[in-house]
Protein backbone atom coordinates (compact mmCIF):
# COMPACT_ATOMS: atom_id res chain seq x y z
CA UNK A 1 0.00 0.00 0.00
CA UNK A 2 1.11 3.65 -1.05
CA UNK A 3 2.34 5.09 1.95
CA UNK A 4 -0.78 7.66 3.56
CA UNK A 5 0.07 11.54 2.61
CA UNK A 6 0.54 13.33 5.85
CA UNK A 7 -2.60 13.51 8.05
CA UNK A 8 -4.20 16.83 7.80
CA UNK A 9 -3.93 18.58 11.19
CA UNK A 10 -5.11 22.14 10.20
CA UNK A 11 -8.52 22.56 8.75
CA UNK A 12 -7.58 25.40 6.42
CA UNK A 13 -4.99 22.75 4.92
CA UNK A 14 -7.58 20.37 3.65
CA UNK A 15 -9.79 23.59 1.92
CA UNK A 16 -6.19 24.39 0.50
CA UNK A 17 -5.66 21.05 -0.44
CA UNK A 18 -9.06 21.16 -2.69
CA UNK A 19 -7.90 24.43 -4.61
CA UNK A 20 -4.65 22.42 -5.28
CA UNK A 21 -6.31 20.14 -7.12
CA UNK A 22 -8.90 22.36 -9.05
CA UNK A 23 -5.37 24.23 -10.10
CA UNK A 24 -3.59 21.16 -11.11
CA UNK A 25 -6.27 19.71 -13.30
CA UNK A 26 -6.43 23.34 -14.90
CA UNK A 27 -2.88 23.79 -15.58
CA UNK A 28 -2.78 20.04 -17.33
CA UNK A 29 -5.87 20.60 -19.29
CA UNK A 30 -3.26 23.10 -20.67
CA UNK A 31 -0.87 21.17 -21.17
CA UNK A 32 -3.05 18.57 -23.04
CA UNK A 33 -4.09 21.53 -25.42
CA UNK A 34 -0.49 22.61 -26.41
CA UNK A 35 0.25 18.59 -26.92
CA UNK A 36 -2.63 18.51 -29.45
CA UNK A 37 -2.23 22.12 -30.65
CA UNK A 38 1.33 21.63 -31.94
CA UNK A 39 0.21 18.83 -34.21
CA UNK A 40 -3.04 20.06 -35.40
CA UNK A 41 -1.02 23.24 -36.89
CA UNK A 42 1.46 21.16 -38.12
CA UNK A 43 -1.35 19.41 -40.14
CA UNK A 44 -3.12 22.49 -41.25
CA UNK A 45 0.55 24.11 -42.41
CA UNK A 46 0.60 20.74 -44.68
CA UNK A 47 -3.08 20.92 -45.72
CA UNK A 48 -2.01 25.00 -46.36
CA UNK A 49 1.00 23.78 -48.67
CA UNK A 50 4.46 24.53 -48.72
CA UNK A 51 5.87 27.13 -46.05
CA UNK A 52 8.01 29.09 -48.71
CA UNK B 1 -1.81 27.27 21.15
CA UNK B 2 -2.76 23.47 20.14
CA UNK B 3 0.59 23.44 18.97
CA UNK B 4 2.38 21.34 21.51
CA UNK B 5 -0.53 19.36 21.55
CA UNK B 6 -1.32 18.32 18.63
CA UNK B 7 2.16 17.15 17.83
CA UNK B 8 2.44 14.91 20.76
CA UNK B 9 -1.10 13.22 19.86
CA UNK B 10 0.43 12.47 16.46
CA UNK B 11 3.93 11.42 17.18
CA UNK B 12 2.86 8.11 15.78
CA UNK B 13 3.09 9.74 12.33
CA UNK B 14 6.35 11.10 12.75
CA UNK B 15 9.33 9.47 11.39
CA UNK B 16 9.96 8.09 8.29
CA UNK B 17 8.95 4.18 7.26
CA UNK B 18 11.66 1.41 8.38
CA UNK B 19 10.95 -0.56 5.48
CA UNK B 20 13.41 0.47 2.96
CA UNK B 21 11.22 -0.53 0.01
CA UNK B 22 8.22 1.34 1.54
CA UNK B 23 10.09 4.35 2.25
CA UNK B 24 12.12 5.08 -0.86
CA UNK B 25 9.89 3.55 -3.21
CA UNK B 26 6.42 4.13 -1.97
CA UNK B 27 7.37 7.70 -1.06
CA UNK B 28 4.80 10.75 -0.85
CA UNK B 29 7.31 12.71 1.63
CA UNK B 30 8.86 15.74 -0.61
CA UNK B 31 11.99 15.45 1.08
CA UNK B 32 12.90 12.19 0.22
CA UNK B 33 10.99 12.49 -3.24
CA UNK B 34 13.61 15.51 -3.12
CA UNK B 35 16.44 13.21 -2.31
CA UNK B 36 15.54 10.81 -4.88
CA UNK B 37 15.85 12.94 -7.47
CA UNK B 38 18.28 14.18 -6.63
CA UNK B 39 20.60 10.98 -6.23
CA UNK B 40 19.27 9.78 -9.55
CA UNK B 41 20.38 13.52 -11.33
CA UNK B 42 23.90 12.67 -9.48
CA UNK B 43 23.68 9.21 -11.19
CA UNK B 44 22.61 10.81 -14.31
CA UNK B 45 26.22 13.76 -13.91
CA UNK B 46 28.47 10.91 -13.72
CA UNK B 47 27.38 8.84 -16.54
CA UNK B 48 26.31 11.41 -18.92
CA UNK B 49 30.13 12.52 -17.79
CA UNK B 50 31.41 9.35 -19.37
CA UNK B 51 30.06 9.77 -22.23
CA UNK B 52 31.90 13.34 -22.24
CA UNK B 53 35.13 11.95 -21.43
CA UNK B 54 35.13 9.49 -24.39
CA UNK B 55 34.82 12.91 -26.55
CA UNK B 56 36.98 14.52 -25.09
CA UNK B 57 39.83 11.74 -25.52
CA UNK B 58 38.58 10.77 -28.76
CA UNK B 59 39.43 14.61 -29.47
CA UNK B 60 42.63 14.86 -27.54
CA UNK B 61 44.42 14.42 -30.91
CA UNK B 62 43.70 14.60 -34.78
CA UNK B 63 42.92 11.70 -36.19
CA UNK B 64 40.69 8.65 -35.14
CA UNK B 65 41.90 7.74 -31.99
CA UNK B 66 39.88 5.28 -30.33
CA UNK B 67 36.02 4.96 -31.36
CA UNK B 68 33.85 4.49 -34.79
CA UNK B 69 32.69 7.45 -36.05
CA UNK B 70 28.71 6.25 -35.31
CA UNK B 71 29.86 5.90 -31.50
CA UNK B 72 31.24 9.13 -31.73
CA UNK B 73 28.11 10.57 -32.52
CA UNK B 74 25.93 8.46 -30.23
CA UNK B 75 28.40 10.22 -27.66
CA UNK B 76 27.28 13.32 -28.10
CA UNK B 77 23.74 12.60 -28.74
CA UNK B 78 23.40 11.07 -25.70
CA UNK B 79 25.67 13.15 -23.55
CA UNK B 80 23.62 16.24 -24.06
CA UNK B 81 19.83 14.21 -23.12
CA UNK B 82 21.49 12.79 -20.07
CA UNK B 83 22.66 15.81 -19.01
CA UNK B 84 19.60 17.89 -20.02
CA UNK B 85 16.94 15.45 -18.99
CA UNK B 86 18.55 13.32 -16.45
CA UNK B 87 21.26 15.53 -14.84
CA UNK B 88 20.44 19.42 -14.73
CA UNK B 89 16.63 19.27 -14.76
CA UNK B 90 16.18 16.46 -12.09
CA UNK B 91 18.62 18.59 -10.16
CA UNK B 92 16.43 21.57 -10.23
CA UNK B 93 13.11 19.25 -9.54
CA UNK B 94 14.60 17.76 -6.65
CA UNK B 95 15.76 21.07 -4.96
CA UNK B 96 12.21 22.24 -5.19
CA UNK B 97 10.88 19.55 -3.72
CA UNK B 98 12.96 19.60 -1.34
CA UNK B 99 13.03 23.25 -0.44
CA UNK B 100 9.66 24.92 -2.05
CA UNK B 101 7.45 23.54 0.87
CA UNK B 102 10.52 24.55 3.56
CA UNK B 103 10.52 28.07 2.13
CA UNK B 104 6.72 28.75 1.99
CA UNK B 105 5.86 26.59 5.29
CA UNK B 106 3.63 23.80 3.78
CA UNK B 107 3.26 20.36 5.06
CA UNK B 108 4.02 18.74 1.67
CA UNK B 109 3.72 19.64 -2.14
CA UNK B 110 -0.11 19.67 -2.88
CA UNK B 111 -0.19 16.38 -4.72
CA UNK B 112 2.33 13.90 -3.23
CA UNK B 113 1.02 10.71 -5.05
CA UNK B 114 1.70 12.40 -8.43
CA UNK B 115 5.20 13.46 -6.72
CA UNK B 116 6.04 9.86 -6.53
CA UNK B 117 5.03 8.93 -9.79
CA UNK B 118 6.68 12.01 -11.17
CA UNK B 119 9.98 10.61 -10.25
CA UNK B 120 9.68 6.95 -10.28
CA UNK B 121 9.08 7.41 -14.41
CA UNK B 122 12.44 9.00 -14.47
CA UNK B 123 14.76 5.58 -14.02
CA UNK B 124 12.36 3.80 -16.42
CA UNK B 125 12.62 6.38 -19.34
CA UNK B 126 16.10 6.65 -18.74
CA UNK B 127 17.32 2.49 -18.61
CA UNK B 128 14.75 2.46 -22.27
CA UNK B 129 17.20 5.54 -23.49
CA UNK B 130 20.83 4.11 -22.43
CA UNK B 131 19.60 0.46 -23.27
CA UNK B 132 19.40 1.51 -26.69
CA UNK B 133 23.34 1.61 -27.26
CA UNK B 134 23.14 -1.83 -26.43
CA UNK B 135 20.33 -2.44 -29.24
CA UNK B 136 22.26 -4.08 -32.66
CA UNK B 137 21.37 -0.83 -34.45
CA UNK B 138 22.44 1.37 -31.77
CA UNK B 139 21.12 4.20 -30.06
CA UNK B 140 20.37 7.55 -31.30
CA UNK B 141 23.16 9.25 -33.08
CA UNK B 142 22.10 12.33 -34.60
CA UNK B 143 22.37 14.89 -32.05
CA UNK B 144 19.75 15.74 -29.16
CA UNK B 145 18.01 18.25 -31.42
CA UNK B 146 16.80 14.96 -33.97
CA UNK B 147 16.92 16.77 -36.49
CA UNK B 148 15.25 14.89 -39.62
CA UNK B 149 15.80 13.35 -41.79
CA UNK B 150 19.43 12.29 -40.05
CA UNK B 151 17.32 11.43 -36.84
CA UNK B 152 15.24 8.90 -38.37
CA UNK B 153 18.07 6.79 -39.31
CA UNK B 154 18.60 4.11 -37.55
CA UNK B 155 16.44 1.57 -35.26
CA UNK B 156 16.19 3.37 -31.99
CA UNK B 157 13.81 6.36 -33.09
CA UNK B 158 10.86 4.61 -31.15
CA UNK B 159 12.51 3.74 -27.78
CA UNK B 160 14.00 7.47 -28.16
CA UNK B 161 10.89 8.84 -28.86
CA UNK B 162 9.19 6.75 -25.93
CA UNK B 163 11.89 7.68 -23.78
CA UNK B 164 11.40 11.36 -24.53
CA UNK B 165 7.38 11.31 -24.01
CA UNK B 166 8.16 9.42 -20.21
CA UNK B 167 10.45 12.14 -19.61
CA UNK B 168 8.17 14.68 -20.35
CA UNK B 169 5.19 13.49 -18.77
CA UNK B 170 7.07 13.59 -15.17
CA UNK B 171 8.57 17.30 -15.99
CA UNK B 172 4.98 18.32 -16.90
CA UNK B 173 3.71 16.08 -13.98
CA UNK B 174 6.20 17.69 -11.64
CA UNK B 175 5.70 21.22 -13.08
CA UNK B 176 1.74 20.98 -12.34
CA UNK B 177 2.37 19.96 -8.89
CA UNK B 178 4.75 22.86 -8.17
CA UNK B 179 2.10 25.33 -9.41
CA UNK B 180 -0.91 23.86 -7.16
CA UNK B 181 1.77 23.88 -4.44
CA UNK B 182 3.10 27.37 -4.47
CA UNK B 183 -0.44 29.02 -5.54
CA UNK B 184 -2.05 27.23 -2.70
CA UNK B 185 -0.40 26.36 -0.17
CA UNK B 186 1.53 28.87 1.45
CA UNK B 187 1.46 29.63 5.03
CA UNK B 188 -0.86 32.57 5.57
CA UNK B 189 1.18 35.24 5.49
CA UNK B 190 3.27 34.04 2.81
CA UNK B 191 2.50 36.31 0.09
CA UNK B 192 3.12 36.61 -3.29
CA UNK B 193 5.99 38.94 -3.41
CA UNK B 194 7.08 37.65 0.11
CA UNK B 195 8.41 34.26 -1.59
CA UNK B 196 11.80 33.73 -1.85
CA UNK B 197 12.89 34.14 -5.30
CA UNK B 198 14.00 30.57 -5.41
CA UNK B 199 10.08 29.67 -5.37
CA UNK B 200 9.30 32.78 -7.60
CA UNK B 201 11.92 31.16 -10.29
CA UNK B 202 10.27 27.89 -9.80
CA UNK B 203 6.93 28.75 -10.19
CA UNK B 204 8.03 30.70 -13.55
CA UNK B 205 9.77 28.13 -14.90
CA UNK B 206 7.44 25.82 -14.21
CA UNK B 207 4.55 27.64 -16.48
CA UNK B 208 7.85 27.20 -19.13
CA UNK B 209 7.37 23.81 -18.72
CA UNK B 210 3.94 23.60 -19.41
CA UNK B 211 3.62 25.56 -21.96
CA UNK B 212 6.67 23.65 -23.96
CA UNK B 213 7.22 19.79 -23.16
CA UNK B 214 3.65 19.17 -24.35
CA UNK B 215 5.49 20.92 -27.80
CA UNK B 216 8.24 18.59 -27.70
CA UNK B 217 6.33 15.77 -27.04
CA UNK B 218 4.03 16.65 -30.12
CA UNK B 219 7.47 16.86 -32.52
CA UNK B 220 8.88 13.26 -31.58
CA UNK B 221 5.27 12.09 -31.62
CA UNK B 222 5.67 13.43 -35.44
CA UNK B 223 8.96 12.16 -35.59
CA UNK B 224 7.38 8.86 -34.49
CA UNK B 225 4.91 8.60 -36.94
CA UNK B 226 6.72 9.92 -40.14
CA UNK B 227 9.11 6.91 -39.55
CA UNK B 228 6.21 4.05 -38.70
CA UNK B 229 3.17 5.22 -39.71
CA UNK B 230 3.49 6.33 -42.99
CA UNK B 231 2.83 10.18 -42.55
CA UNK B 232 5.48 13.49 -43.94
CA UNK B 233 4.91 16.34 -41.57
CA UNK B 234 8.74 16.57 -42.45
CA UNK B 235 9.29 14.91 -45.30
CA UNK B 236 9.89 16.60 -48.75
CA UNK B 237 8.93 14.12 -50.75
CA UNK B 238 6.11 13.72 -49.54
CA UNK B 239 4.86 17.54 -49.05
CA UNK B 240 6.10 18.51 -45.87
CA UNK B 241 9.06 20.51 -44.68
CA UNK B 242 12.29 19.34 -42.55
CA UNK B 243 12.44 23.16 -41.42
CA UNK B 244 9.23 22.95 -39.60
CA UNK B 245 10.99 20.19 -37.42
CA UNK B 246 13.31 22.99 -36.11
CA UNK B 247 11.15 25.49 -35.53
CA UNK B 248 8.62 23.27 -33.71
CA UNK B 249 11.30 22.06 -31.96
CA UNK B 250 13.00 25.13 -30.95
CA UNK B 251 10.15 26.30 -30.01
CA UNK B 252 10.34 24.19 -27.11
CA UNK B 253 14.46 24.32 -27.10
CA UNK B 254 14.84 28.17 -26.48
CA UNK B 255 12.39 28.11 -23.10
CA UNK B 256 13.85 24.45 -22.42
CA UNK B 257 17.51 26.59 -21.94
CA UNK B 258 15.65 28.67 -19.68
CA UNK B 259 14.13 26.19 -17.98
CA UNK B 260 17.61 24.76 -16.85
CA UNK B 261 18.50 28.85 -15.88
CA UNK B 262 15.52 30.40 -14.23
CA UNK B 263 16.03 27.93 -11.25
CA UNK B 264 19.46 28.90 -10.99
CA UNK B 265 18.89 32.38 -11.07
CA UNK B 266 16.77 31.61 -7.78
CA UNK B 267 19.32 29.85 -6.43
CA UNK B 268 22.08 32.34 -6.66
CA UNK B 269 19.73 35.28 -5.22
CA UNK B 270 19.46 33.05 -1.97
CA UNK B 271 22.85 32.75 -1.54
CA UNK B 272 24.50 35.66 -2.53
CA UNK B 273 22.09 37.85 0.46
CA UNK B 274 22.81 35.03 3.17
CA UNK B 275 26.65 35.63 2.37
CA UNK B 276 26.83 38.97 2.03
CA UNK B 277 24.33 39.40 4.73
CA UNK B 278 22.45 42.35 3.13
CA UNK B 279 18.62 41.43 1.48
CA UNK B 280 19.08 40.83 -2.06
CA UNK B 281 19.22 44.47 -3.97
CA UNK B 282 15.61 44.95 -5.84
CA UNK B 283 13.71 42.15 -5.02
CA UNK B 284 10.55 43.14 -7.40
CA UNK B 285 13.14 43.54 -10.03
CA UNK B 286 14.47 40.60 -9.97
CA UNK B 287 11.06 38.86 -10.23
CA UNK B 288 10.42 40.82 -13.11
CA UNK B 289 13.31 40.01 -14.87
CA UNK B 290 12.96 36.58 -14.21
CA UNK B 291 9.26 36.96 -16.09
CA UNK B 292 10.53 38.69 -18.53
CA UNK B 293 13.26 36.24 -19.86
CA UNK B 294 10.36 33.37 -19.50
CA UNK B 295 8.36 35.95 -21.87
CA UNK B 296 11.18 36.80 -24.01
CA UNK B 297 11.96 33.20 -24.62
CA UNK B 298 8.83 32.23 -26.71
CA UNK B 299 9.82 34.88 -28.96
CA UNK B 300 13.26 34.40 -29.75
CA UNK B 301 13.70 30.06 -31.06
CA UNK B 302 14.78 30.94 -34.47
CA UNK B 303 17.85 31.91 -33.82
CA UNK B 304 19.15 29.06 -33.84
CA UNK B 305 18.27 28.31 -37.24
CA UNK B 306 19.63 31.55 -38.85
CA UNK B 307 21.30 29.61 -41.63
CA UNK B 308 18.65 27.91 -42.48
CA UNK B 309 17.35 30.86 -45.01
CA UNK B 310 14.96 32.36 -42.98
CA UNK B 311 12.98 35.32 -44.76
CA UNK B 312 15.04 39.03 -43.98
CA UNK B 313 12.47 40.27 -42.09
CA UNK B 314 12.59 36.83 -39.59
CA UNK B 315 15.81 37.42 -39.47
CA UNK B 316 15.85 40.55 -38.50
CA UNK B 317 13.20 40.12 -35.33
CA UNK B 318 14.52 37.11 -34.19
CA UNK B 319 17.70 39.04 -33.68
CA UNK B 320 16.25 41.99 -31.81
CA UNK B 321 14.12 39.86 -29.92
CA UNK B 322 17.02 37.72 -28.77
CA UNK B 323 19.10 40.71 -27.87
CA UNK B 324 16.49 42.08 -26.06
CA UNK B 325 16.91 39.58 -23.47
CA UNK B 326 20.38 40.96 -22.24
CA UNK B 327 18.04 43.62 -20.60
CA UNK B 328 16.82 41.48 -17.87
CA UNK B 329 19.44 39.77 -17.81
CA UNK B 330 21.87 42.32 -17.11
CA UNK B 331 19.30 43.61 -14.63
CA UNK B 332 19.97 40.21 -12.79
CA UNK B 333 23.49 40.72 -12.65
CA UNK B 334 23.99 43.86 -11.83
CA UNK B 335 21.50 42.97 -8.41
CA UNK B 336 23.45 40.28 -8.00
CA UNK B 337 26.36 42.52 -7.90
CA UNK B 338 24.99 45.40 -5.95
CA UNK B 339 23.57 42.68 -3.48
CA UNK B 340 27.03 42.33 -2.37
CA UNK B 341 28.47 45.72 -2.49
CA UNK B 342 29.30 46.97 0.85
CA UNK B 343 27.77 43.16 2.24
CA UNK B 344 29.68 41.66 5.16
CA UNK B 345 30.85 39.18 2.69
CA UNK B 346 32.69 35.76 3.88
CA UNK B 347 33.55 33.13 1.46
CA UNK B 348 32.10 29.34 2.34
CA UNK B 349 31.90 27.08 -0.64
CA UNK B 350 28.39 28.10 -1.60
CA UNK B 351 29.37 31.86 -1.76
CA UNK B 352 32.24 30.56 -3.84
CA UNK B 353 29.98 28.94 -6.77
CA UNK B 354 27.60 31.50 -6.24
CA UNK B 355 30.34 34.32 -7.64
CA UNK B 356 31.85 31.78 -10.36
CA UNK B 357 28.32 31.66 -11.57
CA UNK B 358 27.70 35.69 -11.94
CA UNK B 359 31.35 35.93 -13.50
CA UNK B 360 31.03 32.75 -16.02
CA UNK B 361 27.68 32.71 -16.77
CA UNK B 362 27.97 35.99 -17.66
CA UNK B 363 30.59 35.37 -20.23
CA UNK B 364 27.89 32.75 -21.29
CA UNK B 365 25.60 35.40 -22.00
CA UNK B 366 28.21 37.84 -24.37
CA UNK B 367 29.03 35.20 -26.03
CA UNK B 368 25.21 34.51 -26.67
CA UNK B 369 24.95 37.91 -28.27
CA UNK B 370 27.63 37.57 -30.31
CA UNK B 371 25.63 34.50 -31.39
CA UNK B 372 22.54 36.66 -31.82
CA UNK B 373 23.97 38.93 -34.69
CA UNK B 374 23.00 37.69 -37.82
CA UNK B 375 25.53 38.52 -39.75
CA UNK B 376 28.46 36.85 -37.09
CA UNK B 377 26.02 33.30 -36.57
CA UNK B 378 26.40 32.97 -39.77
CA UNK B 379 30.23 32.38 -39.19
CA UNK B 380 29.28 30.74 -35.96
CA UNK B 381 26.61 28.33 -35.98
CA UNK B 382 27.63 24.64 -35.58
CA UNK B 383 31.06 25.72 -35.17
CA UNK B 384 32.78 25.05 -31.20
CA UNK B 385 31.64 28.42 -30.49
CA UNK B 386 28.02 27.32 -30.16
CA UNK B 387 29.27 24.87 -28.18
CA UNK B 388 31.34 27.06 -25.82
CA UNK B 389 28.40 29.36 -25.42
CA UNK B 390 26.09 26.61 -24.09
CA UNK B 391 28.59 25.16 -21.68
CA UNK B 392 29.33 28.16 -20.34
CA UNK B 393 25.34 29.04 -19.60
CA UNK B 394 24.80 25.37 -18.57
CA UNK B 395 27.88 24.13 -16.83
CA UNK B 396 29.42 27.19 -15.02
CA UNK B 397 25.86 28.61 -14.97
CA UNK B 398 23.01 26.02 -14.32
CA UNK B 399 25.54 23.25 -13.08
CA UNK B 400 27.26 25.33 -10.80
CA UNK B 401 24.39 26.81 -9.04
CA UNK B 402 23.03 23.37 -8.21
CA UNK B 403 26.51 22.43 -6.76
CA UNK B 404 25.86 25.69 -4.95
CA UNK B 405 22.84 24.95 -3.80
CA UNK B 406 23.57 21.52 -2.74
CA UNK B 407 26.80 22.96 -0.27
CA UNK B 408 24.31 25.51 1.08
CA UNK B 409 21.46 23.23 2.00
CA UNK B 410 23.52 20.08 2.55
CA UNK B 411 23.95 21.08 6.01
CA UNK B 412 20.05 21.49 6.32
CA UNK B 413 19.47 18.18 4.50
CA UNK B 414 21.60 16.22 6.66
CA UNK B 415 22.05 18.21 9.85
CA UNK B 416 26.09 17.66 9.93
CA UNK B 417 28.39 20.13 7.97
CA UNK B 418 30.29 19.32 5.04
CA UNK B 419 34.27 19.75 4.99
CA UNK B 420 34.76 23.38 4.01
CA UNK B 421 38.51 22.42 3.35
CA UNK B 422 37.56 20.19 1.04
CA UNK B 423 34.53 22.44 0.00
CA UNK B 424 37.17 24.79 -1.54
CA UNK B 425 39.33 22.31 -2.88
CA UNK B 426 36.46 21.01 -5.15
CA UNK B 427 35.74 24.66 -6.57
CA UNK B 428 39.17 25.48 -7.32
CA UNK B 429 39.75 22.75 -9.09
CA UNK B 430 36.26 22.74 -11.06
CA UNK B 431 36.46 26.89 -12.08
CA UNK B 432 39.94 26.43 -13.04
CA UNK B 433 39.61 23.03 -14.93
CA UNK B 434 36.30 24.25 -16.63
CA UNK B 435 37.66 27.37 -18.52
CA UNK B 436 40.84 25.11 -18.62
CA UNK B 437 38.31 23.00 -20.83
CA UNK B 438 35.81 25.30 -22.51
CA UNK B 439 37.44 28.62 -22.89
CA UNK B 440 39.98 27.34 -25.51
CA UNK B 441 36.59 26.33 -27.95
CA UNK B 442 35.64 29.70 -28.13
CA UNK B 443 39.17 29.94 -30.41
CA UNK B 444 38.28 26.75 -32.07
CA UNK B 445 35.20 27.83 -32.86
CA UNK B 446 35.79 31.55 -34.70
CA UNK B 447 38.87 29.30 -36.28
CA UNK B 448 36.19 27.34 -38.01
CA UNK B 449 36.17 23.36 -36.07
CA UNK B 450 32.89 22.38 -36.54
CA UNK B 451 31.19 20.86 -33.59
CA UNK B 452 29.95 16.66 -33.85
CA UNK B 453 32.97 15.77 -35.40
CA UNK B 454 35.00 12.86 -34.18
CA UNK B 455 38.45 13.91 -36.28
CA UNK B 456 39.52 17.82 -37.29
CA UNK B 457 42.22 19.16 -38.87
CA UNK B 458 45.84 19.11 -37.74
CA UNK B 459 45.14 23.22 -37.42
CA UNK B 460 42.96 22.77 -34.33
CA UNK B 461 45.25 20.18 -32.71
CA UNK B 462 46.55 22.58 -29.83
CA UNK B 463 43.64 23.80 -28.23
CA UNK B 464 41.71 20.78 -28.53
CA UNK B 465 44.86 19.10 -26.53
CA UNK B 466 44.16 21.75 -23.93
CA UNK B 467 40.77 21.55 -23.62
CA UNK B 468 40.71 17.74 -23.16
CA UNK B 469 43.18 18.18 -20.25
CA UNK B 470 41.04 20.48 -18.55
CA UNK B 471 38.35 18.17 -19.46
CA UNK B 472 39.61 15.15 -17.46
CA UNK B 473 40.62 17.28 -14.91
CA UNK B 474 37.20 18.95 -14.58
CA UNK B 475 35.42 15.35 -14.66
CA UNK B 476 38.24 14.04 -11.93
CA UNK B 477 37.21 16.68 -10.00
CA UNK B 478 33.69 15.85 -9.54
CA UNK B 479 35.06 12.73 -7.84
CA UNK B 480 35.74 15.58 -4.83
CA UNK B 481 32.65 16.07 -5.16
CA UNK B 482 31.45 12.86 -4.34
CA UNK B 483 33.76 12.87 -1.89
CA UNK B 484 32.31 15.91 0.21
CA UNK B 485 29.38 14.58 -0.08
CA UNK B 486 29.94 10.78 1.26
CA UNK B 487 31.32 12.32 3.86
CA UNK B 488 29.24 14.92 5.26
CA UNK B 489 26.20 12.89 4.70
CA UNK B 490 27.33 9.64 6.73
CA UNK B 491 30.73 10.37 8.53
CA UNK B 492 30.84 13.96 9.53
CA UNK B 493 31.29 14.74 12.70
CA UNK B 494 30.13 18.34 12.63
CA UNK B 495 26.41 19.17 13.63
CA UNK B 496 24.83 21.90 11.90
CA UNK B 497 22.66 24.81 13.73
CA UNK B 498 19.15 25.16 12.26
CA UNK B 499 20.16 28.96 10.89
CA UNK B 500 23.39 26.96 9.85
CA UNK B 501 24.61 30.10 7.90
CA UNK B 502 24.69 33.36 10.17
CA UNK B 503 22.82 35.43 7.56
CA UNK B 504 20.26 32.74 6.26
CA UNK B 505 16.78 34.13 6.10
CA UNK B 506 13.68 32.42 5.17
CA UNK B 507 11.74 30.15 6.89
CA UNK B 508 13.71 27.13 6.04
CA UNK B 509 16.09 27.82 8.46
CA UNK B 510 13.66 27.99 11.31
CA UNK B 511 13.10 23.59 11.36
CA UNK B 512 15.96 22.01 12.71
CA UNK B 513 18.70 20.56 11.12
CA UNK B 514 18.31 17.91 10.01
CA UNK B 515 14.48 18.99 8.80
CA UNK B 516 11.97 16.33 10.56
CA UNK B 517 10.53 14.23 8.28
CA UNK B 518 7.44 15.94 8.78
CA UNK B 519 7.44 19.73 8.92
CA UNK B 520 4.74 22.69 9.07
CA UNK B 521 1.74 20.49 10.00
CA UNK B 522 0.44 23.49 11.37
CA UNK B 523 1.25 26.33 9.32
CA UNK B 524 4.18 28.21 11.15
CA UNK B 525 3.16 31.83 12.46
CA UNK B 526 5.28 33.83 10.15
CA UNK B 527 7.18 36.77 12.57
CA UNK B 528 8.86 39.45 10.19
CA UNK B 529 12.78 37.91 10.47
CA UNK B 530 11.36 34.56 9.16
CA UNK B 531 10.89 36.82 5.64
CA UNK B 532 13.87 37.56 3.45
CA UNK B 533 11.69 39.89 1.77
CA UNK B 534 8.61 42.31 3.36
CA UNK B 535 7.01 42.90 6.44
CA UNK B 536 3.84 40.79 8.11
CA UNK B 537 0.55 42.73 7.57
CA UNK B 538 -0.50 42.85 11.02
C1 LIG C 1 22.11 35.74 -22.58
C2 LIG C 1 21.29 35.39 -23.46
C3 LIG C 1 21.52 34.33 -24.51
C4 LIG C 1 21.63 34.56 -25.84
C5 LIG C 1 21.58 35.92 -26.51
C6 LIG C 1 21.79 33.29 -26.50
C7 LIG C 1 21.91 33.11 -27.86
C8 LIG C 1 22.10 31.91 -28.49
C9 LIG C 1 22.13 31.71 -29.92
C10 LIG C 1 21.95 32.81 -30.95
C11 LIG C 1 22.34 30.40 -30.16
C12 LIG C 1 22.41 29.69 -31.51
C13 LIG C 1 23.79 29.57 -32.00
C14 LIG C 1 23.89 28.77 -33.24
O1 LIG C 1 23.47 27.59 -33.25
O2 LIG C 1 24.39 29.30 -34.23
C15 LIG C 1 22.44 29.75 -28.88
C16 LIG C 1 22.65 28.41 -28.72
C17 LIG C 1 22.49 27.77 -27.51
N1 LIG C 1 22.26 28.36 -26.28
FE1 LIG C 1 22.15 30.32 -25.92
N2 LIG C 1 21.83 32.31 -25.57
C18 LIG C 1 21.65 32.90 -24.35
C19 LIG C 1 21.59 32.26 -23.14
C20 LIG C 1 21.56 30.90 -22.99
C21 LIG C 1 21.28 30.21 -21.76
C22 LIG C 1 20.97 30.90 -20.44
C23 LIG C 1 21.34 28.90 -22.02
C24 LIG C 1 21.15 27.72 -21.13
C25 LIG C 1 21.20 27.72 -19.86
C26 LIG C 1 21.67 28.74 -23.42
C27 LIG C 1 21.84 27.52 -24.04
C28 LIG C 1 22.10 27.36 -25.37
C29 LIG C 1 22.25 26.08 -26.01
C30 LIG C 1 22.14 24.71 -25.33
C31 LIG C 1 22.51 26.33 -27.35
C32 LIG C 1 22.85 25.31 -28.42
C33 LIG C 1 21.72 24.50 -28.85
C34 LIG C 1 22.18 23.51 -29.88
O3 LIG C 1 22.29 23.86 -31.05
O4 LIG C 1 22.47 22.35 -29.51
N3 LIG C 1 21.81 29.97 -23.97
N4 LIG C 1 22.30 30.69 -27.88
CU1 LIG D 1 18.10 29.91 -27.83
Amino acid sequence: MMSQPQVMKDPGQAQRLRKARRTALIVAAFAVAFFLFSILQMVWLQHAGPAH
Amino acid sequence: MAHAATHDHHDDHHGAPKNFFTRWCMSTNHKDIGTLYLVFSLTMLFIGGSFAMVIRAELFKPGMQLVQPYFFNEMTTMHALVMIFGAIMPAFVGLGNWMIPLMIGAPDMALPRMNNLSFWILPFAFTLLLSTLFLPGGGPAGGWTMYPPLSLQGDSVAYVVFAVHLMGISSIMGAINIIATILNMRAPGMDLLKMPVFVWSWLITAFLLIAVMPVLAGAVTMLLTDKYFGTSFFNAAGGGDPVLFQHIFWFFGHPEVYIMILPAFGIISEIIPTFARKPIFGYKAMVFAIASIAFLSFIVWAHHMFAVGLPLGAEIFFMYATMLIAVPTGIKVFNWVSTMWGGSMTFETPMLFAIAFVILFTIGGFSGLMLALVPADFQYHDTYFVVAHFHYVLVTGALFAIIAASYYWLPKWTGRMYSETWGKIHFWNSVIWVNVLFFPQHFLGLAGMPRRIPDYNVAFANFNMISSIGGFLFGASQLIFLGVIVHAVWFSKKKATDRVWEGAKGLEWTVPSPAPFHTFDVPPVIHDEDLAHGHVDH
